[in-house]
């Protein structure tokens, strides 16, 4: 006993440290995310400060000028390449900085520094003409430049442009907080968990060890399956052409920094210039219609897939007919051909029947799904016969022993295939893009009315993952509802017997 | 007599009851267009867009597939493509099958007892399940990137810079890119299996364990003997699927490496990663529609084959 | 139960009402598209103004929005099963397939020849197939050299002169690279459409005229390829975007790791939006001077319409040089008509660029499928990248297989 009691201490401390590193970082990106969903809300565009105003600018350049005469004077025969030297940029950059940035800052709404960023200021000389950049820094943090470009025309240097770029924002301010916050929750759990441990006997302390190595591997587990949610959800913040931005120091660290909402807004069609629209069958062209459609398509699929499949599962499972397992291999051989081969003739009979277009052709040939019959029939295999016998003998009928026993056993199972098929159906695209009557707007599905906002060549990421996240509402909804019978449906299992 | 023969009838009678609305379905919507597809293999492109006017090229489609001829070099085979999809496919299914039967049986072990908060992680990772394949792909995709990846970026900390996720990354070397999008589809689906085997699990009762503990046996004895045996319809279902998904597979690799890195083997250029479903499919999109047909008829009479020969042995082995 | 509850309101919500939009009388034309949003407002514009026109009283068009994703499969099963459209707008690559399929109508009967001098030469002749002209060129982009300017000063080049040659363009490009810091000069696409520009630059055809004869094995194709090849092998200055799994040029420029890009107009606003200083140069020029690929859409007649003529008349509206200077002027896009690029003012110089590089853009290689060129040629311009095969011995494998797998359809 005594023995074992360093490895236990050396191990606990272990995954302590490991606790600590999980629990500060998923703390503190759920934050994060969390700061980034309030921001995109409220997020203002960044707000340029005024261009010097005329006087001022004509006062400026006239500093500017004179020095720059001064030097081209005092070293005659004066090239571009002398004024690209460090020295240079170090004398003007003292003009430059007391002249214009001290006087000026106010204007700007800014507290700049004097400082001139020297790496990246520079001088340039083009077949377009000579420019001079100052990139001055913001003084807290050193995040943020403000670019001034002069160019050279004729004798004279003009202040051409003034540039802000990477502002401290919403985010950045906030970046602090979160990490204090996500600090603090850890030291918490970490706490709590030295009090359980010590609360614990002696005797059983290996077992808290494992149970704990258990859950920090569950923990991360966790994290890298969900990790593609939170990648697309945080891209769905993202603007339009920052999707691929890289955070070069911490890869994970994927929230962007200036979060915004225009996105959704697009997929939900709530832009400015679609509410002018007039036409009153456009106006219902929208994303609300889309998504009712798919929801009626995709709940009354499952529903009778689901029925069909477990009623033809029972007969596989658990009942006689002749030829039953021949049947049942045969059924299984024809899974083995993709759907892509039936697409065509399947239309063609569909059309054949008048069918073409309506909301009922979208699933209708897919209502049979041998796929779901294998699944349930393998997990009724699971269910001991004795227990159908004894409900036989009790007197109930076919119906019954079907509706009162197998379906509440196998209540687990028939909602993942619930589940699946509406999923399958909600996603659908290519089937449902073949059907669809487009004479009719109205009645376009869900992935078929995210496409057409699909243009040729935009690869907009952010708004084919904001598309992704409403998708993904009804299914995970679904889900949770479902989560309540399955741990009841899965229970009941083991209680019986 | 006369009782029993009137109670087998009746029998029979609910069964086709319970069994009719699927099979009318079936044979409405699925049969017509499986034996259409059948047909279809004897025929060659179309030559326009009416159902009607095919060109009958008999069996020289599946011959196009299976059939060798011959070069100045020697034999060739007609289509090195196809026999190598096979071989990438048997790869896939080799790795994917097992592994994800392991995950899911796993995980639903772990999540099987009386673990806090084990609805949590059960819905946890059944949730990426839910997850669009193509978005997943995507997703994995940008993961395995080299320089840019989070992978990428992780191994620099432990590996240095200079190492092959950070250079060529999983998905750009014929050798990794396979397993690697395997990996990515075991993580997305580990939790579908989980859930099935969870169901499973908690039909056995513990009374069968307790007896067994009475007899003295061992927890890996227990598990050997008594879980696998009553798990094993759903690990054949994961089995056969398993098959099938390999067999058909398609959006992963779409979304991933679009058949892969290139390999060179035999004077051919091939697709580390163009498995049977991915080489179908690009058949499909090209126009060739007869030879699709023939490729899927081929594949399906091939898995007949094997799965005949398997149950030969089996049974040969109880023998 | 609730769920029947919850049944029914869907039931309700999702009830569609007919629609109903038969204008009073007139014939409709179906003219299936696959716009945008602010394309699709301007193309209902330019619809009515043609039915205004007092010579179209008797005609509607309505005009039925796909997604561009999946237009093919949809227009492909609509015409098996004989219900297709009058006329609609599809990508390039699909007029051949259309053709050879005996369902667009041969424009020449309408007398298309009169006009068709007045279209730029590449886009149109994507719709010339088997020595008919069976559509109209209807929108067109072609590549052109992205460079980042910031990158180019730091290198310490004029960032106002991108490399004008390919000779220029690896001397720059060596300049450009550092590979330590994984900066490169270049980032590039392997597929077929991607290289184009390469062999247009070399004068190198890939299919012969009339569409029986490979050409990748020709002398000016196979160094076409070895230089596009060399650029990684050889000179480095290529990152290997390329590759499965790689980051991307778009991606790469987006992060200011690839100095030069091979992209089209539609980047233009989302590298603005990007706020990297860039400008557009013309594709280097080879032994035959600059070109570049095409790309775009064509609008095709169908036979199974029956008012052909009046299809054609609003598609020759519809092409001709005012409406597409109005539609180019307010999309920024590069118009189809020559005599429309005096018309157009452009205040994005990089727009400007595009207008000159489309002059020179030769047409793309006409096959049925052009999906199953790139199947076939892909691979073996990616062995070439690898090191696994010679340039030559790669574009002979690719004929083989092109003369097998792809000519005979």
């Amino acid at each position: 006993m005594k023995n074992m009691s360093p490895i236990r201490i050396v191990g606990f401390v272990a995954l302590l440290a490991v606790l600590m590193t999980i629990s500060v970082g998923i703390f503190g990106q759920l934050l994060k995310f969390g700061t980034m969903v309030v921001v995109s809300f409220t997020h203002q565009p960044v707000v340029n400060p005024k261009f010097p105003p005329a006087s001022d600018l004509k006062a400026f350049q006239q500093i500017i000028n004179k020095f720059f005469e001064a030097y081209n004077s005092s070293d005659p025969g004066n090239t571009i390449e002398h004024l690209s030297s460090s020295s240079t940029l170090e004398k003007t950059k003292e003009a430059f900085a007391s002249g214009f940035v001290k006087r000026y800052q106010n204007d700007f709404g800014l507290s700049l520094s004097g400082t001139v960023n020297k790496e990246e200021s520079f001088v340039q000389d083009s077949s377009l003409g000579a420019k001079i950049v100052y990139r001055t820094i913001f003084d807290k943090e050193k995040k943020g430049n403000a670019d001034f470009e002069f160019v050279r025309e004729g004798e004279v240097w003009k202040l051409k442009t003034v540039d802000f770029t990477r502002l401290r924002t919403t985010m950045d301010k906030s970046g602090k907080f979160v990490q204090g916050a996500a600090f603090s929750i850890s030291y918490l759990i970490i706490v709590v968990v030295i009090l359980k441990w010590l609360k614990t006997p002696v005797a059983r302390r290996y077992d808290f060890l494992k149970m704990l190595f258990l859950y920090e591997a569950l923990v991360i587990g966790v994290v890298v399956v969900m990790f593609p949610f939170f990648w697309m959800f945080s891209t769905a913040f993202k603007a339009s052409g920052t999707e691929l931005i890289f955070n070069e120091k911490n890869p994970f660290d994927i929230v962007p920094n200036e979060p915004t909402i225009n996105n959704f807004k697009r997929v939900l069609k709530m832009d400015p210039e679609q509410e002018a629209q007039t036409d009153p069958i456009e106006k219902k062209n929208n994303f609300s219609t889309y998504f009712v459609n798919s929801l009626l398509v995709a709940t009354t699929a499952a529903f009778f897939v689901t029925l069909l499949s477990a009623m033809a599962a029972y007969v596989f499972s658990k009942k006689e007919l002749p030829y039953k397992n021949a049947l049942f291999g045969f059924l299984l051989a024809t899974m083995m051909i993709p759907g892509l081969m039936f697409m065509v003739p399947q239309f063609f009979m569909i059309c054949k029947m008048g069918l073409c277009g309506t909301k009922l052709a979208m699933f209708l040939p897919h209502l049979a799904s041998v796929f779901g019959v294998f699944m349930l029939k393998q997990f009724m295999d699971t269910i001991p016969s004795s227990l159908l016998e004894a409900a036989r003998i009790d007197g109930a009928s076919e119906w019954q022993v079907f509706s009162v026993v197998i379906i509440p056993l196998a209540m687990p199972i028939i909602l993942t295939l619930f589940l699946l098929t509406f999923l399958f159906h909600w996603s659908n695209f290519l089937w449902q893009l073949i059907v669809t009557d487009f004479a009719n707007p109205l009645s376009i599905t869900l992935p078929v009315g995210l496409a057409l906002f699909r243009g040729q060549y935009t690869s907009e990421i952010g708004q084919i993952m904001s598309a992704s996240c409403f998708s993904i509402v009804p299914i995970a909804v679904l889900f949770l509802i479902a989560q309540k019978y399955f741990i009841e449906g899965m229970t009941q299992g083991a209680v019986k017997e | 007599m006369i009782v029993s023969i009137l109670k087998m009838k009746k029998e029979n009678f609910s069964s086709l009851l319970f069994l009719l609305p699927f099979l009318l379905l079936f044979g409405i919507f699925l049969l017509f267009p499986i034996i259409y597809s059948f047909f279809l293999s004897f025929y060659g492109s179309p030559k326009d867009f009416s159902l009607s006017n095919l060109e009958w090229v008999g069996i020289s489609n599946y011959v196009q597939i299976l059939g060798i001829h011959q070069t100045p070099a020697g034999w060739k085979l007609n289509d090195p493509s196809f026999w190598w999809s096979l071989v990438v496919t048997l790869f896939y299914g080799g790795i994917s099958i097992p592994l994800g039967i392991a995950a899911s049986l796993g995980l639903a072990i772990l999540l099987n007892n009386k673990l806090a908060g084990k609805n949590f992680f059960r819905s946890a990772f059944f949730l990426p399940n839910v997850l669009d394949m193509l978005v997943v792909g995507v997703i994995w995709g940008l993961i395995y990137a080299p320089k840019y990846g989070a992978l990428a970026q992780i191994s620099t900390i432990f590996l240095g810079k200079d190492n092959f996720l950070n250079t060529t990354g999983l998905l750009g070397s014929g050798l990794t890119a396979l397993p690697a999008v395997v990996i990515a589809m075991i993580l997305k689906g580990a939790g579908f299996g989980m859930i099935l085997f969870l169901a499973a699990l908690q039909n056995i009762p513990e009374a069968i364990y307790e007896a067994a503990d009475i007899d003295g046996a061992g927890k890996w004895e227990q598990f050997r003997l008594i879980t696998i045996p009553l798990l094993k319809p759903i690990l054949i279902f994961m089995v056969i699927t398993g098959v099938i998904g390999s067999l058909n597979a398609f959006t992963e690799i779409y979304a991933m490496t679009s058949g892969g890195p290139q390999v060179v083997v035999g004077g051919e250029t091939l697709g580390s990663t163009s498995v049977s479903g991915y080489y179908l499919y690009k058949q499909f999109e090209g126009g060739k529609y007869g030879y699709a047909a023939a490729i899927s008829y081929v594949l399906l009479i091939l898995t007949l084959i094997v799965t005949f020969l398997q149950q030969k042995l089996f049974s040969a082995e109880h023998r | 139960m609730a769920f029947a509850v919850f049944y029914g309101l869907l039931l309700i919500l999702s009830w569609n009402q007919v629609v109903s939009r038969t204008p009073d009388g007139r014939t409709v034309l179906a003219f299936w598209h696959t716009y945008g949003d602010e394309e699709t407002s301007i193309l209902k514009e330019i619809i009515t103004e043609w039915e205004k026109k007092p010579e179209n009283a008797g005609w509607a068009i309505r005009a039925i929005r796909l997604p561009f994703d999946g237009h093919k499969p949809k227009l492909r099963t609509a015409l098996t099963v004989g219900l297709g459209p009058d006329m609609a707008r599809v990508d390039w690559s699909f007029v051949a397939e259309l053709a050879r399929k005996n369902s667009t109508v041969d424009l020449s009967e309408f007398g298309f020849d009169k006009i068709k001098d007045q279209y730029v030469p590449g886009p149109l002749q994507t719709n010339f197939i088997d020595g008919k002209y069976q559509g109209f060129p209807e929108q067109t982009n072609c590549l052109a050299l992205y460079y980042n300017k910031t990158m180019f000063r730091k290198a310490g080049l004029d960032p106002d002169r991108p490399p004008k040659t390919w000779d220029e363009f690896i001397e720059m490009g060596k300049k450009l690279t550092n590979s330590d810091k994984g900066i490169f000069a270049f980032g590039m696409d392997n597929s077929v459409w991607f290289s184009l520009p390469f062999f247009n630059t070399f004068g190198a055809k890939l299919i012969s005229g009339d569409g029986t004869k490979c050409l990748l094995n020709s002398e000016e194709a196979v160094k076409a390829i070895q230089l596009k090849a060399d650029l990684f092998l050889t000179h480095k200055i290529e990152a290997g975007a390329w590759r499965a799994g790689g980051t991307t040029p778009e991606q790469g420029f987006q992060n200011q790791l690839y100095a030069m890009i091979l992209s089209g107009p539609w980047n233009l606003p989302k590298f603005i939006n990007s706020k990297i200083d860039f400008g557009i140069g013309l594709i280097p020029a080879g032994p035959k001077g600059t070109s570049s690929n095409v790309g775009g859409n064509n609008a095709v007649i169908f036979k199974s319409s029956k008012y052909p003529k009046a299809c054609y008349d609003f598609l020759v509206y519809f092409t001709s040089p005012e409406v597409q200077a109005r539609w180019c002027q307010k999309l920024s896009q590069i118009p189809v008509n020559m005599k429309a690029y005096d018309l157009v003012k452009f205040e994005d110089k990089n727009l400007n660029v595009f207008l000159e590089q489309m002059k020179t853009t030769v047409g793309n290689p006409v096959v049925t499928s052009f999906e199953m060129l790139e199947n076939v040629v892909n691979p073996e311009l990616e062995a070439i990248l690898t090191g696994q095969k010679t340039a030559s011995e790669a574009m002979r494998d690719a004929c083989l297989k092109v003369e097998t797998k792809v000519l005979t359809q």
